[in-house]
């Protein structure tokens, strides 16, 4: 059935809309992330305009990231305090990051700028993820092996000035850091359509040093914080934020979320990030296809904003 | 469901005209002496299941007045909305492709078409072509500037070639010779495929009777797309209360997170 999405002024098959959010939500339940980074991608790959690709995706994981970080709220696993830092700096990124993509996308670079930033991100964080996951499942294999030391006890957080107590992470770290990482984060939401996660709770972990029972909780408190005003910033400067495309995406993920988290708790972890990593690269290397490869035509038309 | 709605009320027009045509052979009603049209729909909904549309334009050519033997032909165009439109073209940057140039046309139509009975070069010449903007070489799109000031037409000449060539692509700039229908000598009709992604605004839908290469009798007929119903409401609240839709938007979505997870759950 054919169904027309008012702001992506497109018409687009209900059934693929849904599917692609069982699609993505079924990974994003196996994997334990928040599928941002696969969904924006696919929505611009199915021709929906990148600008609204990224705005709607927004929207779309702040509802997704609802009901999580309620359940994590509930047994503890949210450290209010230093959620509320990583919002103060997601706020800032987010405001950022939206200028950024307002300008560019008047001068016509914006596709250019999700595109690389995409590349940059994912090549960068999928190769990580992989060399760990690969040295992870060999280390499984060889048993004697010790286990790596998983806390940055005296890292970069540590050394730098302002430093903060934050009592539920048990922690006394300079607010430079998680502010820092909360900002990186907001830019990366408002220019990416994606929650971030990938990238804050390897830095929660490794560059905090948080205890890993808070890092998912607090990480999802911060995506709704960030996501929620990455929503109303592109609304108000470029509108491209379509409801109904965001809505209609998180019927189908939040089923297929549910029998993605049934499927994944029947891999081993190491496992499961090895193939997380290999889809985040391959997801890259599509967007990288993207600018390498020369277009059909050179010219495009565009609107004039 | 509309489109055949409109299909029949078509019918209905053609059937009055040929009845008006074989009542009065003989006469000179006033009628018969006007070009006459009209449009199975002058307004066009986009709704939720709004997949493109098929408006069909039909009339009557008069018969009277005209020398024996003369070349009659039709022209119809329906002319869209004009809008400001930006032409980019991709250059190779450090190994990637990137927009380099840019080109703004002021007045693009968001949507053309032509329908002829034959081919342009035999219904007019190519001076009156241009003075009424007839066929892609003279469909005017405004004056073309850069980023800073005006460009001239040689070098903007590329990227007019290139708006016209998308636009087609997409079916929202079509071209068909011989795309008019003529029933019985008298009457008309023409179907204008409308894509899914037609602009909404104002359009003029405009019939040329043309009599040995001058324009013997035109009829301009106004037309709107418009979104209507939840469509609208969003498109409208989106463009128009911005700050207001994102925050609707922000508690649409709290709600519909907070209540999916109390669902799954149980």
């Amino acid at each position: 059935m054919p169904l027309y999405l008012p702001i992506a002024e497109m018409s687009m098959n209900m059934a693929l809309v849904i599917g692609l959010g069982a699609g993505v939500g079924f990974l994003s339940g196996m994997f334990g992330v928040g599928g941002g980074f696969l969904m924006t991608p696919l929505l611009i790959f199915a021709g929906v305009p990148p600008a609204v690709a990224v705005a709607t995706e927004a929207n779309q994981i702040t509802a997704a990231s609802v009901s999580g970080a309620i359940a994590h709220g509930r047994r503890g696993g949210v450290d209010y305090k230093m959620g509320m830092v990583l919002v103060a700096g997601g706020a800032v990124g987010s405001f950022l990051g939206a200028r950024l993509f307002t300008i560019l996308r008047s001068a016509g670079q914006v596709d250019l700028l999700i595109s690389l930033s995409y590349v940059v991100f994912l090549g960068t964080i999928g190769a990580l993820m992989l060399w760990e996951s690969v040295r992870a499942i060999q280390r499984a294999s060889r048993r004697d092996a010790p286990l790596p030391r998983r806390r940055a006890h005296r890292g970069i957080a540590h050394r730098l000035p302002l430093r903060m107590r934050f009592h539920k992470s048990k922690l006394y770290v300079s607010v430079l850091a998680p502010l820092a990482i909360g900002m990186l984060v907001g830019v990366l939401a408002a220019i990416m359509g994606v929650g971030g996660g990938f990238i804050m709770v390897p830095a929660m972990i490794y560059i905090l040093g948080m205890p890993t029972n808070v890092v998912i909780g607090t990480s999802l408190f911060q995506i709704i914080f960030v996501t929620a005003l990455t929503t109303v910033l592109h609304s108000v400067s470029t509108q491209t934020v379509d409801i109904l495309l965001a809505m209609l995406l998180l019927v189908g993920a939040v089923v297929g979320a549910q029998v993605g988290a049934r499927v994944g708790m029947k891999l081993k972890a190491e496992q499961l990030r090895a193939l997380l990593a290999l889809m985040v690269l391959a997801v890259g290397a599509r967007m990288a296809y993207g600018l390498l490869v020369p277009p059909a035509d050179l010219y495009s038309l565009g609107a004039v904003h | 469901m509309t489109r055949r709605r409109g299909n029949w009320r078509g019918v209905a027009w053609l059937l009055a005209l040929a009845v008006a045509a074989w009542a009065a052979p003989t006469g000179r009603p006033a009628a018969a002496n006007d070009l006459l049209a009209d449009l199975s729909q002058d307004r066009i909904e986009i709704r939720y299941s709004f997949a493109g549309a098929t408006l069909l334009l039909f009339g009557s050519i008069p018969q009277a007045d005209l020398p024996h033997g003369a070349a009659r032909h039709l022209l119809v165009t329906v002319v869209g909305p004009a809008k400001p439109t930006v032409v980019r073209r991709k250059g190779r940057v450090a190994g990637i492709w990137v927009n380099t140039d840019a080109v703004t046309f002021d007045q693009a139509p968001g949507f053309y078409f032509l329908a002829a009975t034959a081919p342009l070069e035999t219904v007019l010449d190519q001076s009156s072509r241009a003075t009424l903007g007839i066929g892609f070489d003279h469909l005017p799109v405004g004056a073309p500037h850069g980023p800073g000031s005006t460009i001239a037409p040689d070098a903007a000449a590329p990227f007019r070639n290139a708006l016209i060539r998308r636009n087609r692509a997409a079916d929202l700039y079509q071209q068909r010779i011989g795309g008019i229908e003529i029933i019985d000598d008298g009457l008309f009709r023409t179907d204008v495929p409308l894509p899914a992604t037609v602009p909404v605004g104002a359009y003029t839908v405009t019939v040329f009777l043309v009599v040995d290469g001058r324009v013997a009798a035109r009829k301009t007929i106004p037309m709107r797309v418009d979104k209507s119903g939840f469509e609208r409401t969003i498109y409208t609240l989106a463009n128009e209360r911005p700050l207001l839709y994102g925050l609707a938007a922000v508690v649409i979505a709290l709600v519909a997170g907070w209540g999916a997870g109390v669902l799954s759950r149980q």
